[in-house]
């Protein structure tokens, strides 16, 4: 066990390693020149132009950059961006962080709550017309593209019924005194629409790999034996069978960070929702490195660890699988 | 900023023990003053912007959302009156500067408002003027600012409250370079900074300024607050609090006004996206000239080689057919809808020489056919575009993705072009590559937009063989032009015939086709009374505005 | 296999859901091909500055805000989509195939340095990948455009493979074979390809229409085939701020990105199910 694990992370810190060198090299490579301004008639004067390259170390060659960043990032320091300049590159991630968990975590908490829910009750009834409508609606939320469905909803919920906020986490001008209720509710009523259109095209498959686990399950014979020493159908489902349906499950986890992560670009933008996924968007955009490298260095690594996460949880919860 | 963070949220938690009382006390005013609630006309404006202002003064500025802060937290000498005339010194407003005068034709003095106080309450003499103007001046850390003022020979203080600047040589435009390019910034704070370094003082995330806002709370990424100051020497504004909500996609930053959670947008906006906006109850479309304009840039010298002329674009017949192929008219109805200008030359619709100067040619497409056929353009081969020599007259028209009104008017400009033989190509660029090309003169045609000063002065820098390795990226270099501008810049005494002399030499060598001078358009929400908006910077009056009292929210009152 | 292979289509259309699916994706792909023939006009503004028209006879899906007819533009959109989708997802289904093929018979330290690089891969939002590579060109190429999006989306699949082929090599028949004497070539062409097909083939149809909604979600972002050829994705685009005032310029290429990709994934489903009947 404690040789696979360290043998695991051996692997995971090679990948990561190779990440992070790609990045950099694939961010160097493309063209745009990040020291351009936007909206400015006036191009930055060579006097300038040659501080600013000086104060980001660009005018050093690749090689260079690369030590230093590596230098600098093994101490925790991603330096200073360039877009937002003079603001830190490690405050502005922080900063971002935890509205991406907030989003990306109502997400999963209503897929593992919501999508189990409906997995289970699929394979239950399985071959029904509910079963055939709830995979269908579920195929069908999965075909949307995400913007798309963001926009409907934003227009029909928060423009013409106005039951809830088009964009934003928080009510801009709520009360510095508010408490920690009104606070909590008032994000609360901001989150549900991005979380709702990330669920809707994410949940199939949570119910899909739900329903397949409950279906080998169920056929199995300690489930019959439940049955038929006259245990309630409830107590069946939920306490024998599910329990033992729920590994696939856990596999999904690991899956479900660089999913959560594209899909939320395009639901931060139209939310305007202060997360990572629009930090790191628009670093792309303004060819901000040193935000772009923290960002998706940040990304590459929470999917590393979950997949290592996974491959753990999978063997904890049934030790007779090897893990690869 | 790190640390600037630190010491606000450390303040407010020392201020959290003051809560319970200062409520009860709210209360009892509340009680006290309900008779007169009714008639209460302060409120709060929450204004969407499309970036965050990092480094709100003007003298560090990189963004519009830098400049708009500044202008909330710094008074100028003098604002520019609403028609941007920017040749004529009575023409201004007193701010900072109560009064001025004309010594001769290269000295101008100006005489402080004893009653203006920076932030902290120090009061405002001449010393910061003459540390700000100086300041600014300096080559080596502001390069920008230093070529915008260069005229200014001397800036001296007399006594506390007098200074005097002197220039170089006289023209029209002396008083427009001392008040409009920088506001003062206090001297007493900052004359301990070297200049460079400047932008990474705790004093340029969080300024001490003259103007009628300072600087609340702010959220990074999210949104930052400005405080109105009781204490403002023009009067204490009535919008109490401002918020600049950050939103930098353009569905989010409509939305946000239509759902009611902020007031105000400012944006050049096209016909199809205002479209919801209107007839909204709680909102209304406040237009006004603005200070931008969208034109096809013509490329002198070969792609990317700026020794060679262009084979195509050197010749002026080709590029007078382009101008004539283009139905403007047509273009902007139906793009912008009501909502843009037909562009007649490098000005928006508030530069104040665009009330006098010529138009450019219009739309005739057999004049456009008639002059490609004289030069030898013909279509031999019966596909559709014209060729000489064996070759198509073909060519590439760049713009950036991220610009909403370029990427929508590109494919009818294409089609216009097809129409009359031309064939181009579209390149929707990111941003960032569009800049990087524009600077190494890599393109035949540039889509350009840009955002003016003030000032038609600015034409120079663009359009002038001075420009070339600056801001004429196309290389530009037109002698007939450069002397009727000179004249132009120079006289001081009637200065329009001037430049409707220099306008017409700039459409005789048909440089660029102008097409589109949008309309400033602020989405405003109703309640708001005695509203003055600005091309220049939309939100420097707001401490001018009020709320009507009918129409008072809640939030009027946090 | 190959028979066996036939039954197992055959098993999956007979389900009805995959019968509807296989129908209307039959019709998209006629629409797409036929329509463009018939009615050429996709470029056209033939009444600019008239503004978006509704949905009428002369023009059944209306016009965009520069007079353009719709149908014909969501006909040859559809082209482009698709012509972009199916050569994509088939690029990326050969390298993924093929790699997780060479990964899985060699073993090894081609395994591991392959299996590495296929990790580190996936640890990188393929979004971002595309966004830093698509900006390499000032106009992308349809042909690069396609070669990008083929280039970054075979790390699943090779994953996939992998771990199909190690299952099978492990089984009886394939150690026979190569008792027998069976070269590298035999083994996994007649016995590791055949048995691998079924993941491949789920794997092509949920790829096809991954790469739809990812070339509608690039082109949202200004990223993408460039104009004046009209893809659904940046129809879509041109429509976005029109959903409250000219509907039908974001409402038809939007549903037919939806019908596209639903019809592409209940087949998905339906071979899935096919080859592996316990998950129906």
């Amino acid at each position: 066990m404690t040789g696979w694990l360290a043998r695991r992370l051996a692997q995971a810190g090679v990948t990561f390693a190779l990440v992070t060198l790609f990045l950099f090299v694939l961010m160097r490579l493309t063209p745009g020149d990040p020291l351009q301004r936007l909206g400015s008639d006036r191009p930055i004067p060579a006097l300038e132009e040659a501080r600013l390259r000086a104060l980001f170390g660009l005018d050093q060659p690749i090689a260079t950059q690369f030590g230093r960043f590596l230098e600098s990032a093994a101490q925790g320091d991603f330096g200073v961006s360039i877009e937002h300049y003079p603001a830190r590159v490690g405050t502005l991630v922080a900063s971002r962080l935890g509205p991406s968990l907030l989003l990306g975590g109502a997400v999963l908490a209503v897929n593992f709550t919501l999508g189990v829910w409906l997995g289970v009750l699929q394979a239950r009834r399985r071959g029904s017309r509910l079963d055939r409508w709830l995979g269908r609606l579920a195929l069908a939320g999965y075909a949307a593209p995400t913007f798309w469905l963001a926009i409907v909803l934003v227009s029909l919920f928060a423009i013409e019924w106005r039951l809830l906020p088009a964009a934003q986490m928080t009510d801009p001008l709520l009360s510095p005194d508010a408490g920690p209720v009104a606070v909590a509710l008032d994000v609360l009523r901001h989150l549900i629409l991005p979380t709702a259109t990330l669920s809707i095209v994410t949940i199939a498959a949570t119910m899909r790999y739900q329903r397949t686990a409950m279906l080998e399950v169920l056929r199995l014979d300690f489930v019959r034996a439940a049955r038929a020493r006259g245990l309630g159908e409830q107590r069946v489902i939920w306490r024998h069978a599910w329990r033992n349906a729920l590994l696939p499950i856990v596999t999904l986890f690991g899956l479900w960070l660089p999913v959560l992560v594209s899909g939320s670009v395009f639901v931060e933008q139209i939310f305007n929702w202060p997360g990572l996924g629009s930090l790191a968007f628009g670093a792309v955009i303004a060819r901000d490195y040193p935000v772009l490298m923290a960002t998706t260095m940040l990304v590459s690594g929470a999917i590393i660890t979950a997949g290592i996460a996974t491959d753990l949880a999978i063997h904890l919860l049934d030790p007779r699988t090897k893990p690869a | 900023m790190g640390t600037a963070g630190k010491i606000q949220r450390s303040r407010r938690r020392h201020l959290r023990w003051l809560r319970g009382p200062l409520a009860l006390a709210s209360v009892a005013v509340g009680f006290a003053t309900a008779g007169q609630a009714q008639r209460k006309d302060t409120g709060t404006l929450t204004i969407v912007v499309g970036a965050e202002p990092n480094l709100p003064v003007r003298l560090l500025a990189a963004n519009k959302a830098d400049i708009d802060a500044a202008s909330l937290m710094f008074a100028p000498l003098a604002w520019l009156n609403k028609k941007l005339m920017t040749a004529d010194e009575s023409a201004f407003e007193p701010a900072l500067a109560r009064g001025w005068s004309r010594r001769d034709s290269l000295t101008l003095v100006f005489e402080l408002d004893p009653r203006a106080r920076w932030h902290d309450g120090t009061p405002i003499t001449s010393r910061d003027v003459v540390w700000t103007l100086n300041t600014a001046r300096d080559l080596a850390a502001f390069p920008v600012f230093a070529l915008l003022m260069r005229e200014i020979a001397s800036v001296t203080a007399q006594g506390p409250e007098r200074v005097v600047v002197t220039f170089k040589r006289a023209y029209a435009e002396q008083f427009y370079d001392v008040v409009y390019h920088v506001a003062p910034l206090p001297a007493h704070l900052l004359d301990t900074i070297p200049a460079k370094r400047l932008d990474a003082s705790a004093f340029a995330a969080n300024p001490v300024g003259s103007g009628p806002y300072r600087m609340g709370t702010r959220e990074p990424g999210r949104q930052v607050d400005f405080v109105a100051r009781a204490d403002f020497f023009l009067g204490p504004p009535k919008i109490t609090r401002i918020v600049f909500l950050l939103a930098r996609n353009a569905e989010a930053q409509l939305n946000l006004m239509l759902d009611g959670s902020a007031d105000a947008f400012e944006s050049a906006v096209l016909a199809r996206q205002i479209a919801p906006v209107v007839g909204r109850p709680n909102l209304r479309i406040v237009t006004g000239p603005w200070l931008s304009v969208g034109y096809l840039l013509f490329n002198r010298k070969a792609y990317g080689d700026r020794q060679t002329a262009h084979p195509i674009l050197a010749d002026l017949g080709v590029r007078q057919a382009i101008v004539h192929a283009l139905d403007r008219p047509t273009l902007i109805r139906s793009v912008f809808g009501p909502y843009a200008a037909v562009a007649e030359g490098p000005m928006g619709q508030a530069t104040w020489i665009r009330r006098v100067a010529p138009k450019q040619p219009g739309f005739d497409p057999d004049r456009s056919r008639r002059l490609l056929r004289e030069r030898g353009w013909l279509d031999r081969d019966g596909d559709g575009i014209v060729e000489k020599d064996g070759r198509p007259l073909s060519l590439r028209m760049m713009y950036p993705s991220s610009n909403i009104p370029r990427v929508a008017l590109g494919e009818p400009i294409q089609e216009m072009l097809r129409r009359v033989g031309i064939k181009l190509e579209l390149d929707r660029l990111e941003p960032r590559v569009w800049l990087q090309r524009r600077s190494r003169g890599e393109f035949d045609i540039d889509f350009s937009q840009v955002t003016l000063d003030p000032s038609p002065t600015g034409i120079v820098q663009s359009w002038t063989c001075a420009g070339i390795g600056g801001s004429n990226a196309a290389s530009i270099c037109d002698q007939s032009f450069d002397r009727a501008l000179e004249r132009a810049i120079a006289e001081r005494d009637e200065p329009a015939p001037r430049w409707r002399d220099a306008i017409a030499a700039l459409h005789a060598n048909a440089p660029a086709a102008f097409v589109f001078a949008p309309t400033q358009t602020v989405v405003l929400s109703t309640r708001y009374r005695q509203v003055d908006i600005r091309a220049e910077a939309p939100w420097s009056h707001v401490w001018r505005w009020s709320v009507d009292p009918g129409q008072r929210l809640a939030r009027d009152d946090r | 296999m190959t028979g066996s292979l036939a039954v197992t289509l055959r098993r999956a259309l007979s389900q009805s859901d995959a019968r509807v699916a296989a129908v209307t994706l039959a019709a998209l792909l006629t629409f797409a091909v036929v329509v463009p023939i018939v009615v050429p006009g996709w470029r056209e503004m033939p009444n600019l500055g008239a503004g978006a028209e509704p949905p009428s006879w002369a023009h059944p899906f209306g016009t965009d805000t520069l007079s353009r007819d719709l149908f014909a533009r969501v006909a040859y959109g559809g082209r482009i989509s698709l012509a972009i989708a199916g050569l994509a997802a088939l690029l990326s289904l050969s390298i993924g195939t093929g790699i997780g093929l060479m990964a899985g018979y060699a073993g090894g330290v081609v395994d591991t340095l392959l299996m590495r690089f296929v990790d580190a891969a996936l640890a990188v939002p393929r979004l971002f990948i595309l966004l830093l590579m698509l900006a390499a060109w000032d106009r992308v190429p349809l042909p690069a455009f396609i070669a990008v999006l083929g280039l970054t989306g075979w790390f699943g699949t090779s994953r996939l493979v992998r771990a199909e082929v190690l299952r099978v090599r492990a089984e009886p028949f394939v150690a026979a074979a190569k008792n027998l004497g069976a070269g590298a070539a035999r083994t996994i062409f007649r016995h590791l390809l055949p048995n691998v097909l079924g993941v491949v083939l789920v794997s092509a149809a949920l790829s096809i229409g991954e790469v739809i909604l990812l070339e509608a979600g690039l082109s949202f972002l200004g990223v993408g085939v460039q104009p004046p050829t009209p893809s659904w994705g940046a129809m879509v685009l041109d429509g976005r701020d029109a959903l409250t005032t000219t509907p039908w310029t974001i409402l038809f290429p939007g549903v037919a990105i939806l019908v596209t990709v639903l019809a592409v994934n209940v087949l998905a489903d339906a071979l899935r199910a096919a080859f592996d009947p316990r998950s129906a």
